[in-house]
């Protein structure tokens, strides 16, 4: 498979640095995940030509597009890369009509006129807005400036398309609407796209690929399975919503964890060597809890790993946890206990007013070990 | 009103507008009606209004020319490039107009600068309708500027790079996005500056002088009529009135233009 974009480069932004050597093959998307400042911006505006890298090089469809190496200097502009942008805010020219805005791309281009007008057309009825072709942007709403964006965008024809944060700006409804688009868009056209969000969903739903950007730096890169369904380290666990904890197999199902626990689970990418280190990684919904009293009435909860395991046992599946916060998340509340730094438990509303959760209070946890996934570190 | 104003400003915004609109007034009550039509078309003012709308039009299509391109080089420049740029744009905004003719007279006249070249293949600029452009040009450029670049800035280049990726060239790019968005300011500049050029006298006077037909724009012959150079001061304050007139049509003219601007 041939390379519709390689990128090695280095940009100086003061103390920051970004230094970055990866490549997206033909017709991939790749999602580049990381938290604000961690330098995607920086980076898509290299791509795009907006800035100089201070050393390296762009190569867009086997065109160099920027080089500065000790031998060689070169710059192509912004507008013979064919490299496209589209940010999370539309940009739509304010004084072009929706369907002119679409044309603007394959006019500045030197298309025909009537051919771009054309081509505009059938571009702004593939994201569903025929009937608004002659509406300027500011009679149209956020969600529909944004798919007239994207229909811009892709009416340009870029060998490759750089999605900054598209959906960052959108409500929850309308982001998920947009968001069906684009990889309905992206598919049809088998566009290279690089998507950089500090969304998972985003990576998710438009992504083959998952690189993780943090400080200026890739620090993993690879299918999105792998990256986020089993994070390298906590960081990317935090990232993609996971809880990642890490220890020692046990040579069977288990992870055996610092403080001796054991934690068991589904043994995935192959079975692991007893010591050998490895991580389980599950949901923070997958976690569920009752107040501590229900189980007192059950039985003391040993704080010691168990050896026989029997089926509703307590130990590294089942634990006693002190509320150190609550706080808000998608699903309803977060719950952040004293005894794990490294796991988060999610529940519904409605179940933290049925166990009056409150800082302080004692729970006893559980995961379901199907629910686990244990795998190398 | 909308929102809410101070009760004790609204005494010295009230003077503020008396001190505006009274002259005017006074103007009015001054002016002979019976004569005012004999004195508005007598050939002296008939040709002073037709120099002064002729020679203001070239001076603002010169300013447009030149000040929308130096507009933009100074918006985009860096903030002390920038400043310092912005410093010599208005330095003939605070320039007494006098000063303006005595150097542009330094500059291009006879013995000047550029002037004693100019003689040398032929040229005399001073004191010729050029002479009346040049000088109305100077003083009327900074007004065209100012507002075309605080129109650049305010609209950024964010709209510049999305037109860049998608494979539009830097002409292609001012032509079809920058100047579209700064339209307004660029219509409120040229007002601006055309009214300027009209109303333009003490560079004009020194530079350009004040013969009739020739350099006698409005300006020059209200100033000769109220000093009684033949004529009474009754039509040097027709004419007056005149000039305010065809000001009041220009600000009308820029009002309903603007309401075309896109929203």
């Amino acid at each position: 498979m041939t390379s519709a974009l390689e990128a090695q480069i280095v940009v100086r932004r003061g103390t920051f640095t970004l230094d970055v050597d990866f490549s997206v093959a033909d017709g991939e998307t790749i999602a580049l995940l990381g938290p604000n400042g961690a330098g995607k911006s920086t980076l898509l505006a290299a791509l795009s030509g907006l800035i100089r890298p201070d050393s390296g090089r762009v190569v867009v469809a086997g065109r160099v597009v920027a080089q500065r190496t000790a031998s060689a200097r070169s710059w192509v502009p912004s507008e013979r890369r064919r490299v496209g942008l589209l940010s999370q805010d539309p940009l739509l020219f304010p004084h072009l009509t929706a369907i002119e805005n679409v044309a603007f791309g394959p006019s500045a281009q030197g298309r025909p006129r009537a051919d771009a007008r054309r081509d505009a057309g059938e571009w702004l009825d593939a994201v569903g807005l025929a009937e608004f072709a002659h509406r300027k942007p500011a009679a149209l709403s956020g969600g529909q400036q944004q798919r007239v964006a994207i229909a811009r965008a892709l009416a340009a024809r870029p060998d490759v398309l750089l999605l900054d944060e598209p959906l960052a700006a959108l409500d929850v409804q309308t982001a998920e609407h947009i968001r069906r688009l684009l990889s309905e868009r992206l598919a049809a056209r088998s566009t290279t796209t690089i998507v950089v969000t500090h969304d998972v969903l985003d990576a998710i739903v438009l992504a083959d690929r998952c690189a993780i950007v943090n400080d200026g730096r890739i620090i993993d890169d690879g299918p999105k399975s792998r990256v986020l369904g089993h994070p390298k380290n906590q960081f990317i666990a935090a990232l993609a919503g996971v809880n990642l904890v890490e220890g020692v197999s046990d040579g069977s199902d288990g992870l055996v964890r610092a403080d001796g626990r054991v934690m068991r689970g589904r043994v995935d990418g192959g079975a692991l060597a007893s010591g050998a280190r490895a991580s389980a990684v599950f949901t923070p919904s997958a976690v569920t809890i009752t107040p501590s009293h229900d189980v007192d009435h059950a039985g003391p909860v040993p704080t010691r790993p168990e050896q026989d395991r029997p089926e509703h046992a307590v130990g590294g599946n089942r634990w006693r946890a002190t509320i150190a916060a609550l706080e808000p998340a998608a699903a309803g509340v977060r719950i952040r206990t004293r005894e794990d730094a490294d796991v988060v438990i999610d529940v519904s509303p409605a179940a933290a007013v049925d166990l009056d959760l409150r800082s302080g209070a004692t729970i006893v946890a559980s995961v379901d070990p199907a629910d686990v996934s244990i795998r190398t570190l | 009103m909308t929102g809410r104003v101070p009760r004790i400003l609204l005494i010295p915004a009230a003077i503020g507008l008396a001190f505006l609109i009274l002259p005017i007034i006074g103007l009015l009550f001054r002016l002979d009606w019976a004569t005012m039509p004999a004195a508005i078309t007598s050939q002296a003012a008939r040709d002073a209004l037709s120099l002064s709308l002729r020679t203001a039009t070239v001076a603002t299509l010169i300013c447009i020319v030149i000040g929308v391109p130096l507009a933009l080089v100074i918006a985009r420049s860096g903030s002390r490039v920038g400043g310092v740029l912005r410093a010599f744009t208005t330095l003939p905004l605070v320039l007494p107009p006098l000063v303006g003719g005595i150097a542009l007279l330094y500059l291009l006249g006879r013995t000047g600068l550029i002037g004693a070249s100019l003689v040398a293949f032929g040229i005399e600029i001073p004191f010729t309708t050029a002479a009346v452009v040049i000088a109305q040009s100077f003083v009327a450029l900074p007004f065209l500027v100012i507002s075309v670049e605080g129109a650049l800035r305010t609209s950024g280049t964010r709209y510049e790079a999305v037109a860049a990726t998608l494979g539009a060239g830097r002409w292609t790019t001012f032509r079809r996005v920058t100047l579209p968005l700064v339209t307004p300011g660029l219509i409120a500049g040229i007002v601006l500056c055309f009214a300027r050029a009209l109303g333009e006298f003490g560079a004009t006077a020194l530079f350009a002088g004040n013969a009739a037909g020739v350099t006698r724009t409005m300006p020059l012959a209200i100033y000769t009529a109220f000093n009684g150079a033949g004529v009474s001061q009754d039509s040097a304050i027709a004419l007056s009135v005149l000039l305010v007139i065809v000001a009041i049509v220009i600000l009308l003219l820029m009002r309903s233009w603007r309401a075309d601007v896109p929203r």
